[in-house]
């Protein structure tokens, strides 16, 4: 989906948003309790998040790597509960482990889209002239061009294992890919993210307590920490939520063109770009598969519930 | 709001019943195969492609003198005999060849095919400025091109040739130009590299002419009645491109296909489950190795000093259980082998294969002085872990036998890193910092393709060759491992330019046992060329050609049933 | 709103300058257009891979080939063989007289590749589109005036449902399902792949299933799109005065509301019609459709540098085209806002 341009309706501060902060905020959580789906949406997050937790725990990570040829493509057993893949791995382990990979992937890669969309947006928005022009055309630009092309080459560019080789962490080893595609789909997704913060910091800026602030000589860095962020927290918190799952939907696409997170990291995604072939198999597929989805439902029916919680007008 | 509802539901099942009801019920008034391909030809100029499948399009619609059979054997096209030194077509120097075409031939459009054609193809081999991405060998080897008479023509070469079937697998020469359209365009352009005909070409010599090109679609191909070598029984070919693999099988498994080359060795588990599908697979002359990196020189990097050793090179054949491999993951399609000739007629058949034995790859590695002195499962000397960077394309079967590779290694000691690379970084040549060609491996897995139809083998005379080290000096170089064997390269002099196949044989033989003695790759498996069919649409079981050669060469007996 | 126009397309000249050559830098560094070769039966010997590489001029420095891309090579002499001992005139005019180069595939000129492929993705993504954008309007109004009743968020719940899913996945289940399932159960199967034989119905019974993938997953978005933009409208103070008014609820719904929630429609569209030209890549893989996603992914995996800047430069001009389009069509829309 597009972005809207500067056309976009400037979210209007009207009279609701002139309640205090605190009522402001229970009357949300109120509002997204009252909102069924978005409770819906936190039970299934915080169903994957135990999952993997929990999982994560019970099961040592070895067994997401060990592979026994001998036993591949087994339906769920008591020893095998969701079966294992074509060279014999257990699925249940790499559906554990490989969710920690798409979960890490989805939110990192948002809150760099998050950071530099903020950064962006906030020294448009506030600097506002020749930066202003700069960062929107550079915006603009981006815009242009579908993500997963943008995505694709940046890929292949930075995913060179000779110059980005494997590392290991906290005992793992891990694909320096997955690092790699945090930034590629965090860079290529914080333009969104600008321009509502740069449209909501133009609002805030005509403010008069903005001004009132100048003139008792609050430095512009406090301005912004005090006044801009606040204001964009909702439409950012919205905009992050929804983005984690298109994150996690991006990584799969990329791994299904062959340029995902590579061996030996296991995601749900690559994961299911190789079951993909197996369709008979039915339990390679339809685990990995059914965490992306509860996944990204759980946080689109949250995101979604939080858009309706902190709109104001959609209050009836 | 709800009725307009209603309605658009409405309209949205009767379109789809009206569609349904209108689709055709494939009327076929010709016998069809449909055949898919992975890739969709590049070129229908056999010189400019490098592309297995666009070689495969044009042996529909072009004809060769001779052919290679699923044997390995020459059978002749378009000539009546192929040229030997018993029936005087070559010289008893082995540099002049006398070529004589069947008489009567014609292109699809009713033009003859003379000598004339022959010598205008030769003419434009020889040119540089046709910029052809084939037949250097040729050009290279070729002195001149002359007609005798309309059907005869001599070939004089600077060199012996002693193998008149090269001429047939290299598209170099399988492809004949047609004079008539070609010639203009060269002499009005000097060049024939951008010419229409390229890329939409009108006339043929084969069995079969290609009458339709719907772009990233498919192919369609109709008997040629002008083709006098005889008619195939299958009038017409449909080639239909599947970039998705998946859904190319999908397709085969409905009966939507009937043929599909180009299987890899990874799927045929998968294809052999299809109900009423076929399987068949013929000597491809790609051997599945690891190639082991023994380069010493740090420009720009040499490989582990631990493959130095020739006992830690063996270590890692003992250490692999290759049958575990073939019997799991493949399907128990391939026997592991330690020949680089396997499956062909040089193949040394008291050569012997080494088993898995760990306890020996222990052994050799505990004798080379590796130990895992710290403790952390992977075996070390002098402070330098023994942690091999194995690397391959990014191709999904091939990362998978990575995995139990690397498992395989670890049992004994020997750590390594995977890495997957895109075929173009991974083949990429010296200057683009191709994997392969800088040494930026220590093990690499890929296939090298020998195409054997003689005992001169490329992976031997280039791929090992001393000379053909890649560095600074050299930067075109092709022996990507750095192996360097006098004795064998020698031996690839002999299968070379040997004019006596008894000596060439035991050259063959020669270097086969060095390579299992010195181990600068580990064979995994031989990988046949494998195809897929639909078993209740022929007749009988069609006889497929080896990529070697030509694929379709038996056509003409192809049958459908019903 | 002249000067408006005129100061748009001022300012984007420079921009395309940059993305171009942003681009081209990228796709030249994608790897080696010759290596795919290298497991092929016949490979180019290393003196033909060199000869070509200096003829395609990819030895170049990135600056030169960039210039040459752009203003074309037509007035200086390629040293072919790389000693000086053969001269030839280049032969490319450059993009800026309309000569987007030639593939390296095909040795055609990128602009006939796209043109191959560009009227089979607009006849999948258009109409794609369209079933799109109508049921998205029906559903979303629907479920906008009757917020968080059951069928809302059974409706709201499906869509999720679909597009949570990687189209991959749906894309090989329907194939599955319908192609491969359906003639074993005696049904009529569905074709798989392609786009048929030529004929019109036929090309309609191979569109049913990647159409119904690309609305499945692009349903939800514009659900919630519109969704949203009813409730923003349907909150405001003057459809509450149609309402005391006593108007009947379709009318007001039909009449005011739709009206003004179709304003920030109207954008979105506009900014979304340039991307059905890029088509879909992972759709027209998997069902084989001859289209530009696919032409995309084809030259990316070949490194084919000339078409992948084609495929890329018409984009974004197409974009900018489309944005400017956008803003003035919204002026006209809306008579609030001026430039």
């Amino acid at each position: 989906m597009a972005t809207l341009g500067k056309s976009q309706p400037i979210p209007k501060l009207n009279e609701h948003t002139y309640v205090a902060g605190r009522s402001n905020l229970a009357r949300s959580l109120a509002q997204l309790r009252r909102h069924r789906m978005a409770l819906v949406g936190a039970a299934l997050v915080t169903f994957v998040i135990l999952f993997v937790v929990v999982g994560s725990i019970l099961i040592p990570e070895a067994d997401s790597r060990y592979n026994d040829p001998s036993r591949a493509l087994q339906a769920p057993s008591v020893e095998h509960p969701f079966g294992t893949d074509v060279i014999g791995r257990d699925i249940l382990a790499r559906v554990v482990y490989g969710g920690q990979v798409s979960l890490f992937v989805g939110v990192t890669a948002v809150i760099v889209q998050i950071l530099v969309g903020t950064f962006v947006g906030v020294a448009a928005g506030y600097l506002g002239g020749a930066v202003d022009s700069v960062l929107m055309r550079l915006a603009e630009a981006m815009l242009s061009i579908p993500q997963l092309f943008l995505a694709l080459i940046a890929l292949r560019l930075f995913s060179d294992p000779t110059q980005f080789p494997d590392f290991t962490f906290m005992g793992r080893q891990y694909s320096a890919t997955m690092i790699v595609i945090v930034f590629v789909i965090g860079l290529t997704s914080w333009m969104r993210v600008s321009r509502i913060v740069r449209s909501v910091v133009l609002s805030v800026k005509e403010q008069e307590y903005v001004t009132a602030a100048h003139a008792i000589g609050a430095s512009s860095v406090r301005t912004v920490l005090v006044h801009v962020l606040p204001n964009c927290l909702a439409p950012i918190v919205v905009s992050a939520t929804l983005g984690v799952a298109a994150a996690i939907l991006l990584e799969a696409y990329l791994g299904f063109l062959g340029l995902g997170v590579r061996a030996p990291t296991p995601t749900w995604g690559n994961i299911m770009g190789q079951a993909n072939s197996y369709l008979n198999q039915w339990y390679y597929w339809f685990f990995p598969a059914l965490f992306i989805m509860l996944t990204t439902l759980g946080i689109n029916f949250l995101g979604d519930g939080l858009r309706d919680a902190f709109d104001p007008k959609s209050l009836r | 709001m709800n009725r307009m509802k209603k309605a658009l539901g409405l309209a949205l099942i009767l379109t789809l019943t009206l569609v349904l009801a209108l689709a055709p019920a494939a009327a076929q008034d010709v016998p069809t195969l449909t055949v898919g391909f992975a890739q969709e030809p590049d070129s229908m100029n056999g010189f400019y492609t490098s592309m297995a499948f666009a070689q495969w399009a044009n042996d529909l619609v072009q004809a060769s003198l001779w052919d290679i059979a699923d044997t390995l054997e020459s059978v002749p096209v378009l000539v009546d005999e192929i040229p030997s030194v018993e029936n005087g077509g070559i010289s008893e120097d082995y540099m002049t060849y006398t070529i004589k075409l069947k008489p009567g031939l014609m292109w699809s459009d009713g033009t003859p095919l003379t000598s004339d054609d022959l010598v205008f193809t030769f003419q434009m081999v020889m040119d540089p400025a046709n910029n052809m991405l084939q037949a250097s060998s040729i050009r290279d080897a070729l002195v001149s091109v002359e007609a005798v008479d309309e059907t005869t023509f001599t070939l004089t070469f600077n060199s012996p040739k002693p193998f008149p079937e090269d001429m047939a697998g290299s598209p170099g020469l399988s492809t004949i130009l047609p004079a008539h359209i070609f010639r203009p365009v060269y002499e009005s352009e000097g060049s024939i590299e951008f010419a229409d005909e390229n890329q939409d070409p009108t006339v043929f010599s084969g069995p079969y002419v290609l009458s339709e090109w719907r772009r990233g679609e498919s192919m369609t191909f109709e008997a040629n009645p002008n083709y006098i070598v005889g008619q195939p029984q299958i009038g017409r070919v449909i080639i239909r491109f599947f970039p998705d693999t998946d859904t190319q099988y999908a397709a085969l498994e409905a009966g939507q296909l009937d043929f599909v080359p180009n299987i890899s060795e990874g799927d045929k588990p998968r294809i052999a489950g299809f109900e009423g599908v076929s399987q068949l697979t013929v000597f491809g002359g790609y051997i599945e190795s690891l190639w082991l990196n023994v380069r010493t020189e740090e420009a720009p990097r040499a490989g582990h000093p631990a493959l130095q050793d020739l006992r830690v090179r063996q270590a890692i054949r003992y250490a692999l259980n290759r049958q575990a491999i073939s019997d799991d993951l493949l399907a128990g399609t391939v026997s592991p082998t330690d020949s680089i000739y396997a499956g062909s007629p040089f193949e040394d058949p008291n050569l012997g294969v080494t088993p898995h034995d760990a306890a020996a790859a222990v052994a050799l590695l505990d004798e080379a002085g590796w130990v895992d002195s710290n403790g952390d499962g992977v075996r070390d000397k002098d402070g330098v872990e023994l942690m091999l960077r194995y690397s391959t394309t990014n191709a999904g079967w091939r990362n998978n036998i990575q995995a139990v590779v690397q498992q395989q290694l670890a049992q004994v000691g020997v750590g390594t890193i995977l890495e997957a690379y895109p075929a173009s970084e991974f083949f990429g040549a010296w200057a683009n910092n191709g994997i392969n060609a800088v040494g930026e491996y220590d093990i690499a897995q890929y296939a090298n393709n020998t195409a054997l139809t003689n005992p001169a083998n490329v992976t031997v005379y280039e791929a090992l060759n001393c000379e053909q080290i890649p560095g600074e000096s050299n930067p075109g170089g092709q022996n990507f491992t750095g192996f360097c064997s006098p004795e064998m390269d020698a031996f690839a002099q002999t299968t070379l330019t040997s004019l006596d196949a008894a000596e060439r044989l035991d050259a063959a033989y020669g270097i086969q046992a060095i390579m299992k003695e010195q181990a600068p790759l580990i064979n995994l498996f031989p990988r046949g060329d494998n195809y897929a069919y639909v078993t209740a649409r022929f007749a009988e079981t069609p006889r497929v050609g080896s990529g070697v050669g030509n694929q379709w060469f038996d056509i003409l007996n192809w049958q459908l049933s019903g | 709103m002249t000067q408006f126009i005129f100061r748009r397309l001022l300012q984007a000249i420079p921009l395309l300058f940059i993305i171009s050559f942003v681009l081209f830098a990228f796709t030249n560094a994608l790897g080696d257009p010759l290596a795919v070769f290298a497991e092929s039966r016949q490979r180019p010997s290393a003196a033909e891979r060199e000869m070509l590489v200096r003829r395609l001029g990819l030895d170049r420095p990135i600056f030169e080939q960039y210039l040459v891309w752009l203003v074309g090579n037509d007035w200086m002499l390629v040293d072919v063989r790389g000693d000086g001992s053969v001269m030839e005139p280049g032969t490319r005019k450059g993009v800026l007289r309309g000569d987007l180069g030639l593939s390296f595939v095909t040795r055609k000129p990128a602009w006939t590749r796209i043109e191959e492929r560009l009227p089979m993705t607009l006849t999948l993504m258009v109409p794609a589109y369209i079933i799109t954008v109508v049921l998205a309007i029906g559903i979303g109004v629907y479920s906008s005036i009757r917020q968080y009743s059951l069928t809302d968020n059974v409706i709201t719940g499906l869509s999720f449902f679909f597009y949570s899913m990687p189209i991959f996945f749906i894309a090989l289940l329907t194939i599955y399902i319908f192609g491969v399932q359906f003639p074993r159960w005696n049904l009529p199967g569905l074709p798989i792949g392609g786009t048929g034989n030529g004929s019109f119905p036929d090309l309609l019974v191979h569109m049913l299933m990647p159409v119904f993938c690309l609305v499945a997953i692009q349903l939800a978005g514009y659900v919630r799109f519109i969704r949203s933009s009813m409730l923003d409208v349907l909150n405001q103070d003057y459809i509450r005065t149609a309402h005391a008014k006593g108007l009947s609820e379709n009318r007001v719904v039909q009449r005011h509301a739709f009206k003004n929630a179709s304003l920030p429609l109207v954008t979105l569209i506009g900014l979304d019609l340039p991307f059905l030209l890029a088509g879909a890549v992972v759709t027209e893989r998997i069902f084989a459709w001859p289209g530009m996603g696919r032409l995309f992914i084809e030259s990316f995996e070949r490194a084919d540098v000339p078409v992948m800047m084609a495929i890329l430069m018409l984009l974004c001009l197409l974009v900018v085209a489309f944005q400017l389009l956008t803003d003035v069509v919204y002026t006209w829309f809306d008579p609030r806002i001026r430039y």
